[in-house]
């Protein structure tokens, strides 16, 4: 068990090194999140008067396009320098690899995220940080970057990797993505969502299923 | 027994690329394959490392197979392979990338171990640099390096002497046939018939899917 924290921190760290090398998943989700929002704000007439709703669907749009984008970028590399492969020539169990990159995008995905609550704060002048919002994203987090990983590493190799990994990914999250709204709306409006328990018990159910079942699934599916 | 391959058949849609294809490796040998372009050279290797499955028949490597997960681990930790790309991270230096390797192959003394074979292949100077800013001579030879990190049973190389000088090859050649004495095994492809000369104890050639012995 030690053993395979240990290979797990180390695959981890070897993600998080490579990525503060060449800062490209930050890059891609921070930029093409805040264009996202500060587009909205520009040619909204007054972004003061911004529907709750409509202002956490642009928060929550704009971490999903650009966090599937990212993920592209995050694998290209991998399958571009053979480096996955050189992973599954490893002693290394195919969950290991599942989850360090899991964990990988989580924290990549987590950080980016203040940065689009923070810009989104500042264009519509409202706090979008709470504890509940908080507590939304990393449940969120976790189920995107559990998705995003296996569906990630099926479409590397595609063409249109982009246009696919959306179109796989998007309706599979629409669950959470309700989840993130609701909470955040009801935020935005300075009030608590009044089913905040059982939707973080759906969202955390969503998770549940989704990590136990892809980690399973990515085994088989980077075997060959 | 090192390597078995029994009656293997793989094909890709509808390119049959290996046909009844069996090979054996015993220690202290050391098997060269050869063969043109699109024979199913590098095919065979990827069975062999387990990164490709034969639609037929069995492999079985170190007297065990990948289809089990904890015998796959266990072959893992005792192989080394080198195929076509070299598997590196581009944006690491060869110490960050050989020191990764090696602990995920759980090298108790990686510090050493990398510095034993880095200075056999004569890569000292090259340590601090980024892969991605080496020459694809020495970008193979850290490939090689990092094979070796596990000092393996069985080394499994894809055209060792793909990019590399005459003196590298020697190098190469001279490690391979050390293995080989030391009681350790080697299969590699090749296209230079010196070079499988320098350092094989068998050649075959792939003709039709099938080996044939030189």
């Amino acid at each position: 068990m030690r053993n395979w924290i240990e290979l797990l921190s180390t695959l981890t760290l070897k993600d998080i090194g490579l990525e503060i090398r060449t800062k490209e998943v930050f890059t891609t989700i921070i930029l093409f999140s805040i264009l996202v929002v500060s587009t909205f704000a520009i040619t909204s007439n007054n972004t003061l008067q911004i529907p709750e709703n409509v202002g956490a669907g642009i928060i929550w749009a704009s971490v999903i396009f650009s966090g599937s984008i990212a993920m592209i970028k995050f694998f290209a590399s991998e399958i571009e320098n053979e480096t996955l492969d050189a992973m599954l020539l490893m002693p290394v169990p195919r969950e290991l690899i599942f989850f360090s990159k899991l964990f990988s995008f989580f924290i990549f995905l987590s950080i980016s995220e203040m940065v689009i609550f923070a810009t989104f704060s500042v264009f519509y002048n409202v706090n979008v940080f709470s504890t509940d919002v908080l507590l939304t994203a990393v449940i969120f987090n976790f189920g995107f970057s559990s998705i995003g990983t296996f569906f990630g590493t099926i479409v590397a190799k595609a063409k249109s990797k982009e246009t696919l990994l959306a179109l796989l990914i998007v309706p599979i999250l629409i669950p959470l993505a309700m989840f993130a709204v609701e909470i955040t709306s009801a935020n935005l409006a300075g009030e608590q969502s009044e089913n905040i328990k059982t939707w973080i018990g759906l969202a955390i159910s969503f998770d549940i299923i989704f990590v136990v079942l892809l980690t399973f699934l990515f085994g088989k599916i980077v075997e060959e | 027994m090192l390597l078995e391959v029994s009656n293997i058949k793989k094909s890709f849609q509808d390119n049959l690329v290996l046909e009844n294809l069996s090979l054996s490796l015993d220690l202290e040998e050391s098997i060269c394959i050869t063969g043109s372009n699109g024979s199913g050279k590098s095919t065979l290797l990827k069975i062999c490392s387990g990164l490709l499955h034969p639609d037929q028949g069995a492999v079985n490597v170190l007297e065990k197979s990948f289809l089990s997960q904890s015998q796959g681990l266990e072959i893992r930790r005792r192989i080394g392979v080198l195929l076509h790309s070299n598997m590196l991270y581009p944006t690491y230096t060869v110490r960050q990338n050989l020191y990764l390797f090696a602990k995920i192959l759980g090298i108790i003394e990686y510090k050493s171990r990398v510095g034993e074979i880095v200075e056999r292949l004569g890569l000292d100077d090259s340590m601090d640099k980024e892969v991605q800013k080496l020459s694809n001579g020495n970008k193979r030879k850290v490939g090689l390096c990092k094979s070796l990190l596990n000092d393996p049973d069985l080394l499994i190389i894809d055209e060792p002497e793909s990019n590399l000088d005459a003196e590298s090859l020697k190098t190469i050649a001279g490690i391979l046939t050390d293995r080989a004495t030391s009681g350790k095994g080697n299969l590699f492809t090749s296209h230079s018939v010196e070079f499988s000369a320098l350092c094989s104890t068998k050649s075959f050639k792939i003709s039709s899917g099938s080996l044939v012995l030189l």
